[in-house]
């Protein structure tokens, strides 16, 4: 087991730094324009723009930028921003726990939506509850984020407010360590408009998992053993049925601690996703490389626990 | 009285192909501590019929009774047969590796089937399924315990389901083929083991399978199948050397013997039949090479059949012709000749001859029905 995860976060670091590679090229060498001139502001002096190449190494050759951004990189730093010079880090660390908050609580959400809905599905196949589950999924799953957080905010904050109940707010983030009543109620909808189209899925996963479970030897064997439908469904069925299901919730955490973008933009969160948005249209690529890294990042994570959670759940998996 | 009364059992599945009619019209007994075996191809529904008394089958049209110790399985709530299920009749089926659950451990699965029917602390259940494991015959019982399914081999599974059916001295255990998945040396051993485990608890089996060298194993009594009927009736001695139904005769030649290993072996040609679309008349017809008139347009009743009281046989050859031998044959190849009309001349012609010429390969003609070839390999072509 250790030297499973040693080696998966070693090869987790070969393609952070490919990843990071594949960036580096991309702005600094790919993308049209002279970096230097988005360092020193509008309408620059040539002197100023060579002053900024100098001082950012950009008069180097390339191959030597790319070592000394990965030396940075190596020493945590991931450098400052364009726009208010901040170091980047910083910035991200600040805004990543409303990301986290955003992207757990959204994944207790669906699991709690899809999977029982799933799960109803399955056991009675063809019959009404399973007809409903596909249309929620079908619904669920062609409602995009921003459209189901436009119908939350006008139905539960809007309407709800001119009858002057002031249940749900329409944005902002409280931090849990100030107060985890009013962080819950600011979260709440945006919860539910990131769950809805994911918990759809889940659902569908649920359900076609466990249906093809429901049909192998060993239910068959639990249901001879005389054991409880309840049992047969839930401790032999789901146990197998659920193992997709963890994959996958590995890596949709993994990649919503990158930034909900559609998310944190709608409900006003200051979270990743949303500064990611602002740097893109000013063009602020220390924070945008920062940015891919990070999520980059906890996708590799991400991969790793599942991988690791796949060896718990199932003993013929063998870490090596 | 007998332990468990099969009577006019039926179980049809409706599909959108039409209605399936896998089980039409099963009746058999057994009595404590007896064995009786179910043979037929895959498809006859020997397997259905069982796993249906045990109600196991979803979404059937199930007619008929199963009487088991005065009570009728078939009318039961699930609640009550699930008490029966595990505790009363215990079960085994073909592939010990799909049929074990791949993520718990064998001890688990033991004790899980322990507490699900007797309030016993997990220590003693885990106490008693050590004992079984060694019961069954597996080695460090007390560690193995504690071992995954796919830790076990294939031979070791099948004790392990074993110990798990027979956990709570079931008065039936019914094994689905228990044997087809293992090694030739692994399936000896395992008819061994449950021919100890019955005489040690009194055990009556109704042994399942397609290979009729298991049957003559441990069976007292055999039941023939062929599309969802009972054709044949016996006790194992009177089955293997004086069969009556031509299929039951094409069964016993479709072996390969050790001995007189030189001669070709003598499949059964063509198809098992479609059972959305059965043959008119008896359903073996178009695979039978006695084939007569009556047998398209008439469905033959299991008759007595002479020599033993108790073998009854459902064909429309004469009851006083059983068994091989060249003089037999002969009498049979008369009766039919001489009962053949226009239709059944014509059915005949599709139908090849048993023997072919030496050195010849007959090929399998191409036959009504559908065909599932990987599934009724195991009995028509051993060559």
């Amino acid at each position: 087991m250790g030297r499973f995860i040693a080696r998966r976060l070693l090869f987790g670091v070969v393609v952070l730094f490919v990843i990071s590679l594949a960036v580096f090229v991309l702005f600094f060498v790919v993308a049209p324009g002279d970096p230097a001139a988005n360092f020193v502001g509008k309408s620059p002096t040539p002197e100023q723009i060579q002053q900024a190449k100098v001082r950012y190494g950009l008069d180097k050759p390339v191959p030597e930028q790319y070592l000394q951004y990965v030396g940075r990189l190596l020493h945590g730093d991931l450098g400052y921003s364009f726009r208010n010079a901040e170091p980047v880090r910083k910035t991200l660390l600040d805004r990543l726990p409303a990301t986290a908050s955003l992207a757990g609580g959204a994944a207790v959400v669906w699991l709690l939506m899809g999977i029982p809905i799933g799960i109803l599905a399955a056991t009675k196949p063809r019959s009404i509850r399973d007809r409903l589950a596909t249309v929620f999924a079908l619904g669920g799953l062609s409602i995009p984020p921003f459209v189901a957080g436009l119908l939350l905010l006008y139905f539960l904050y809007y309407r709800l407010s001119l009858n002057g109940l002031d249940i749900f707010p329409a944005s902002g983030y409280v931090p849990l360590t100030q107060n985890p009543f009013e962080w819950a109620r600011h979260l709440i909808l945006p919860w539910f408009a990131l769950a809805l189209v994911t918990a759809a899925s889940y659902s569908r996963i649920t359900r076609g998992s466990l249906l093809e479970v429901l049909g192998e030897d060993y239910i068959r064997t639990a249901r001879a053993k005389g054991l409880s439908e309840r049992r047969v469904i839930y401790r032999h069925g789901l146990r197998s049925a659920l193992t997709p299901v963890v994959t996958l919730l590995g890596i949709d955490v993994g990649t919503l601690l990158g930034g909900a973008i559609v998310t944190e933009v709608v409900f006003g969160l200051q979270g990743i996703g949303q500064n990611a948005i602002v740097a893109v249209s000013t063009g602020d690529l220390p924070v945008i490389f920062g940015t891919v890294l990070f999520a980059a990042f906890f996708i590799v994570i991400a991969n790793i626990l599942v991988d690791i959670a796949y060896a718990v759940l199932d003993s013929r998996v063998r870490l090596a | 009285m007998s332990l468990l009364e099969v009577t006019d059992l039926t179980v049809s599945f409706p599909t959108e192909d039409g209605v399936v009619r896998a089980v039409r019209g099963v009746s058999f007994s057994i009595n404590v501590g007896q064995t009786l075996g179910i043979v037929g191809e895959s498809g006859s529904g020997k397997s259905v019929s069982t796993q249906t008394i045990m109600g196991l089958t979803r979404g059937a049209q199930i007619t008929g009774s199963a009487v088991f110790e005065g009570r009728d399985l078939l009318g039961m709530s699930q609640q009550d047969l699930r008490k029966v299920r595990g505790a009363e009749i215990g079960m085994i089926f073909q592939d010990p590796l799909s049929s074990l659950h791949p993520q718990y451990r064998v001890g688990w699965q033991i004790v899980e089937m322990i507490r699900a029917h007797e309030d016993v602390s997990k220590k003693d259940a885990t106490k008693r399924a050590v004992d079984l494991l060694g019961l069954v015959g597996i080695p460090q019982p007390d560690r193995r315990v504690d071992d995954y399914p796919h830790q076990f081999s294939g031979g070791m599974r099948q004790r392990a389901m074993i110990a798990m059916a027979v956990a709570l001295n079931p008065k039936l255990l019914i094994a689905d083929e228990p044997t087809t998945a293992l090694d030739v040396t692994v399936q000896a051993q395992i008819i061994d083991l449950m021919e100890r485990l019955q005489s040690e608890f009194n055990t009556a089996i109704i042994m399942i399978t397609h290979d009729l060298g298991v049957v003559a194993d441990i069976a007292d009594d055999v039941m023939v199948m062929y599309a969802g009927k009972p054709v044949e009736f016996a006790d194992r001695r009177t089955l293997y050397y004086r069969p009556h139904h031509p299929y039951t005769k094409g069964l016993i030649e479709s072996i390969p013997s050790s001995e007189g290993g030189r001669g070709r072996l003598k499949p059964i040609q063509g198809q098992p039949p479609s059972l959305i679309n059965l043959p008119s008349g008896c359903s073996f017809h178009p695979r039978c090479p006695y084939v007569m008139d009556q047998c398209i347009t008439e469905v033959p009743p299991l008759r007595q059949v002479a020599g033993s009281p108790s073998h009854r046989s459902a064909c429309w050859l004469p009851v006083d012709e059983v068994g091989f031998g060249d003089d037999v044959e002969a009498q049979r190849e008369k009766v039919a000749a001489s009962r053949r009309g226009a239709l059944a001349t014509q059915e005949s012609e599709v139908v090849p001859a048993v023997v072919s010429a030496a050195g010849t390969t007959a090929p399998p003609p191409a036959q009504a029905g559908p065909t599932d070839t990987s599934d009724n390999s195991d009995i028509g072509d051993q060559q």
